[in-house]
């Protein structure tokens, strides 16, 4: 406490700088936040936080013990680990790779091109991959070799995972590797220099300048993910899923919605977002350490 | 400069590799402007992609979204929101960026982990409501505006590009007798405009994109933002059974509606990304100011 | 966080039946007045100089923002402001965002003056509006409302619906001229040019579709019959001839029906099973479009209705027309087939009745400071002469009388110059008839001859009210007990069709549903439905 007050007294300028940012997030993110109480409620509306009923955690054990539970979050799981797999690294290496090119032209067209799917509504991406993927779609007939059978391909449990996740690589790996081309702009060109003279060549000096140069983005980027673990894209989901692919296709946000349809339940869904949450804070949390102990870069 | 037959290989596959992934990304928009210029019965019909429009070329899914009375006034209560809500989101966002990247502030770590606590943990709709209903910002512009100031992820963005600055600079600014706000005006935001264009970019698209707050907190139709407008004309006529079946006719167009409601939405915006991709140019700064 | 909720089905108020309005004088004025005047004296509200203003909160429609920018601009509200001298400000929240719109309102505790058609958006419904205590029991003021107490006490139908089990009347219920179902618009379309090609006459038997179905298949038609990816059509029409009824998809979730009384669920059920396997043999003999499982959206399922390889389809009658204007080279021509049946002449028992012409309306807000303004103004609805007016609105140019007496809209509104849809333009001139004459939105005899064949196969004996109300532990036990069981069944429904899960096991899915205690919920529904049955 004595050092925070010292630490004041020599920065004065920096606290009252840094004040309007703690007030908003007082303001808007934590008083807010007193809503979570909805979790361990049997929430009413018309009751509203002071009224309902205090139950516990009896929603969590509700969703839990809910036939489906286990299905669900391992669907989830998989999807986000999936895509931490295939569809973290893929910005980078086109950031990478567009960094390589000395074509300015080129350059650009191919980066404003590739942000494009960004911004399709979540509606006509699933169209598309809907139509492509019928029975008799272009994608069902081009694959249908390999896979030795036809037929609609969202109709198949095992197509699902491979479907959601190329289709959010498609759609996401330009706009996500704006960060990273920024991050490229930033390394110092003297280090080139340095590593030229040292007679380092283009791979050596991508492995030695550019990726240190930007590992600290990468880093940061990699536990913020961390923290969205348990979160998938729900409208995709919903859109592209049917009963027939439950099994690989259902997930914690899905579920919910359907058991919702009777419901309306804020207290339960609160609850499943709180475990969320939770789960996702933990990660956060557990790869903030680990980078804190093997390198220079840490949140918090 | 000599380039070996590795590297010009190496070369060429890049120049295919990301010739092949422009033409994927293309692929998607281009179908959509050609779905949204067809005729809603061939659209319907069609299974695969447009290289060109279905059938004849229509403007009826166009006319039927100016039709919409609310539109124009639409667009131009979003361009408020999103220049509103991107000068005092990047302000604010930078201010706090700046002040929670530099090493010497105690708490700033702390502070980080609470704020990124934020991130996660959210009340909800319900809660949310009611805080803009007690602050008394009830429909109006402030209520789209205030709440999402600052975005978490940017600011973890920006923080990570200024702790980027060689704290040298910092140091010699400060013996020449510089003030934390001169650093920051001076040499912090100079130097990371590269980071700077791009969160004004993201927190734009936020707000050019945003919605839901608005079916939230906007009671007005005259206030409302464009991509509630275009959800409405989407949406229309066919979110239940009863007046999706009496309105037939329109339920047949929702799928040329969908297309050209995209197109109108997202015109505006890739108009802008040309101007920020020039700061994206290497190293520009740092050589510059150092010495 | 958690965004989009369901948006349920909207109480609509269409009804039907012939309109036996009483005519205004001939040869009125421009606004429709009474005889003698008096009403419109009666209808001044507000002292002449002053102005009251009542807060509605009430669901959007199509008409706004194409026709009208907001609810004051309807043809009827305008006439009810001038007449009344009551303004309205009108809450009206983004379409589909109208359950969380009212959940937060709700919430926060500050409650317009009334509320219109909340019932639909709400979980419990009108009456979990009443029990929760967000609006007034209507019935404690009945003698303050005379013209709203005549209409309720007209019909023994009208009594059951409106008041709970507990004699509350949770609403300003509307309700149907002379207590008749609206014809249905919503049925079975079959190409009449493959029907012709194939040399087919219409099928009225499930075996006979079966022919039909194959003989197109043979044809090379890719999707004789459109299944949804539920794998049961909408609002159970075409499987009301198996004689049960099961989830009304497209307008509610109601997993049961009664025999004489009885709480039935379909899974349990005979019939249920021989759905799937005739389903699951069409499927396997390629009768069915095999990419019904991607129809999982309305736009989806329009846009299979235009597709040339359909052949037939549940869709709305309308969509005949629409499909033509859409395509006019294709020369597809639709016919409106029966309901399929196991042998000729049955009846089906399902879908639709006499008790959804009585829907909850208006409700006043157990807050409102102006309760006396409230009251009276909701009465002025059902007084005569705005009963009309907010049928056909009060412009005369738009409607005509027959010499029956009958009023029906004319030409400027079924062919309306700009081309709007006709339900937006009726909404734009008479938005909110409480007694509403049946099928002002059609002049098309032919979807009227159609809807009446739906009608003439149908005696409704199966459905349930959906007035049913239970009280809070038994929808506790209910949808704790039924969320599970309707999950696990529409996943089985479809696996059972796709030929994923093989009828062998079938006994042991049945069991499965019984042991996840579907005999509790049954029992608590019948307890509801016994307690409705003696209204």
């Amino acid at each position: 406490m004595k050092e925070l007050v010292a630490n004041y007294k020599r920065h004065k300028m920096i606290y009252w700088l840094t004040l309007p940012v703690i007030l908003y997030f007082i303001v808007f993110s934590y008083l807010p936040m007193a809503g979570l109480v909805m979790a361990f409620q049997d929430f009413s509306p018309r009751k509203g936080f002071l009224g309902s009923e205090w139950v516990g955690l009896t929603n969590f054990v509700e969703f839990f013990t809910s036939s489906n539970f286990i299905r669900v979050t391992k669907n989830t799981l998989a999807l986000s680990l999936l895509d931490l797999l295939f569809g973290f690294p893929a910005p980078i290496i086109l950031a990478l790779l567009l960094n390589e090119i000395k074509g300015r032209l080129f350059k650009r067209t191919v980066q404003t091109v590739s942000y494009l799917p960004y911004f399709l509504s979540t509606a006509i991406i699933c169209g598309l991959i809907i139509d492509f993927t019928g029975s008799s779609g272009p994608l069902t007939t081009a694959i249908a070799p390999l896979l030795g059978k036809s037929g609609n391909l969202l109709g198949m449990p095992e197509m699902f995972r491979p479907l959601f996740v190329s289709t959010n690589i498609w759609q996401m790996v330009g706009y996500n590797s704006i960060i990273y081309l920024a991050a490229l702009s930033r390394v110092d060109t003297d280090q080139y220099e340095a590593a030229r003279i040292d007679g380092a060549g283009y791979w050596k000096q991508c492995l030695h300048v550019t990726i240190p140069g930007i590992s600290s983005t990468i880093i940061i980027m990699l536990i913020l993910n961390m923290g969205h673990l348990l979160t998938v894209n729900f409208e995709k989901v919903l859109l592209l899923y049917n009963s027939a692919i439950y099994e690989t296709a259902d997930v914690i946000s899905t579920y919910i919605y359907r058991q919702g349809i009777l419901n309306h339940d804020y207290g339960y869904s609160t609850a499943v977002g709180l475990f969320n949450s939770v789960i996702g804070m933990l990660l956060i949390i557990t790869a903030n350490y680990i980078s804190r102990k093997y390198s220079e870069t840490r949140l918090f | 400069m000599d380039k070996s037959i590795g590297r010009r290989l190496f070369l060429a596959m890049d120049y295919a590799l990301l010739a092949l992934i422009a033409l994927l990304c293309l692929a998607p928009m281009w179908h959509t402007l050609s779905a949204s210029l067809s005729s809603p019965g061939a659209l319907n019909a069609n299974k695969s992609l447009l290289l060109f429009p279905a059938g004849e070329i229509t403007f009826k899914g166009y006319s039927i979204v100016f039709a919409n009375a609310s539109i124009w006034k639409s667009y131009l209560n979003t361009l408020l929101y999103v220049t509103g809500g991107t000068l005092l989101g990047i302000t604010m966002t930078a201010l706090g960026a700046f002040t929670l990247s530099r090493s010497y502030f105690r708490p700033a770590n702390t502070l980080m982990l609470l704020i990124t606590f934020t991130m996660l943990f959210n009340g909800g709709m319900i809660p949310n409501y009611i805080l803009i209903q007690k602050l008394g910002l009830y429909n109006s512009a402030w209520a789209l505006i205030l709440p999402t100031m600052v975005n978490v992820f940017h600011l973890i963005i920006l923080r990570t590009s200024f702790q980027g600055v060689p704290v040298s600079l910092e140091e010699s600014a400060k013996l020449d007798g510089a003030s934390d706000l001169y650093i920051f005006l001076k040499i912090i935001l100079p130097l990371s405009k590269a980071s700077i264009a791009v969160i004004v970019l993201f927190i734009a698209v936020m707000h050019w994109n945003s919605w839901f707050p608005a079916s939230l907190y906007i009671a007005d139709r005259a206030k409302y933002p464009l991509q509630i407008i275009l959800r409405e004309i989407l949406i229309d006529g066919s979110t239940n059974m009863t007046s999706g079946g009496a309105n037939a006719s329109i339920t047949m167009y929702k799928s040329l509606i969908k297309y050209c409601t995209v197109i109108v939405s997202t015109l505006p915006v890739l108009a802008i990304y040309p101007f920020i991709q020039k700061y994206f140019a290497k190293g520009v700064m740092i050589g510059a100011i150092k010495g | 966080m958690m965004s989009m909720l369901i948006t349920a089905v909207l109480a609509t108020g269409c009804s039907t039946g012939s309109g036996d309005q009483p005519a205004p004088s001939n040869g009125s004025s421009t606004t429709p007045t009474v005889n003698n005047g008096d009403p419109a004296k009666l209808r001044r509200l507000v002292p002449e100089g002053e102005t009251a203003t009542l807060k509605v909160w009430r669901p959007t429609h199509t008409s706004i923002g194409t026709i009208i920018e907001k609810w004051n601009d309807t043809l009827f509200n305008k006439w009810m402001e001038e007449q009344t001298g009551v303004k309205i400000e009108w809450v009206t929240p983004v379409s589909g965002t109208e359950a969380d719109n009212l959940a937060m309102i709700v919430s926060s505790g500050e409650y317009p003056d009334l509320f219109f058609d909340a019932g639909g958006v709400y979980p419990t419904g009108a009456y979990g509006l009443l029990k929760d205590g967000v609006v007034i029991n209507v019935a404690d003021y009945l003698d303050r409302l005379p013209n709203f107490k005549k209409q309720l006490e007209k019909s023994e139908l009208r009594r059951i619906e409106s008041y709970s089990d507990n004699k509350e009347l949770a609403a300003f219920y509307r309700y149907s001229a002379n207590d008749e179902l609206a014809t249905t618009w919503y049925g079975i379309l079959m190409r009449k040019d493959l029907l012709d090609k194939v040399n087919k006459e219409v099928p009225q038997t499930y075996d006979e579709w079966h022919d039909v179905l194959t003989a197109f298949k043979n044809a090379g038609v890719e999707k004789p019959f459109l299944l949804n990816s539920t794998g049961f059509p909408k609002l159970n029409v075409f499987t009301g001839g198996l004689g049960f009824g099961y989830m009304n998809y497209g307008g509610g979730t109601v997993p049961f029906y009664q025999v004489d009384g009885k709480v039935r669920y379909a899974p349990l059920e005979d019939g249920f099973k021989s759905y799937l396997m005739m389903m699951n043999k069409w499927y396997a003999e390629g009768l069915i479009d095999s990419d019904f499982l991607s129809l999982n959206s309305l736009s989806a399922e329009f846009a299979a209705y235009g597709d040339v390889q359909s052949g037939s389809m549940v869709a709305p009658l309308s969509v005949a027309k629409v499909v033509k204007q859409l395509n006019p080279d294709a020369g597809l021509e639709f016919v409106a087939v029966p309901h399929p049946v196991v042998n000729k002449g049955d009846k089906i028992h399902i879908g639709g009745s006499p008790t959804t012409t009585v829907s909850a309306g208006m409700q006043i807000s157990a807050k409102t400071k102006k309760l006396d303004l409230a009251l009276q103004w909701a009465d002025l609805y059902y007084s005569e002469d705005v009963i009309q007016a907010g049928n056909f609105g009060p412009d005369p140019s738009y409607y005509e009388q027959d010499a029956a007496g009958n009023i029906h809209f004319n030409d400027n509104v079924f062919a309306n110059k700009d081309g709007f849809a006709i339900v937006d333009m009726m909404t734009t001139i008479a938005d909110y008839p409480v007694i509403t004459v049946n099928d002002r939105d059609i002049n098309d005899e032919l979807l009227l001859k159609q809807g009446q064949m739906y009608d003439e196969q149908n005696d409704h004996a199966y459905t349930i009210s959906s007035k049913l109300t239970m009280t809070d532990e038994e929808s506790k036990v209910y949808n704790s007990i039924m969320t599970d069981i309707i999950d696990y069944v529409e996943e089985m429904q479809v696996k059972y069709i796709l030929g994923i899960e093989s009828f062998d096991n079938y006994d042991a899915f049945v069991q499965h549903i019984k042991d996840k205690r579907i005999a509790e919920a049954m029992a608590v529904y019948q307890t509801a439905l016994d307690r409705y049955n003696a209204r």
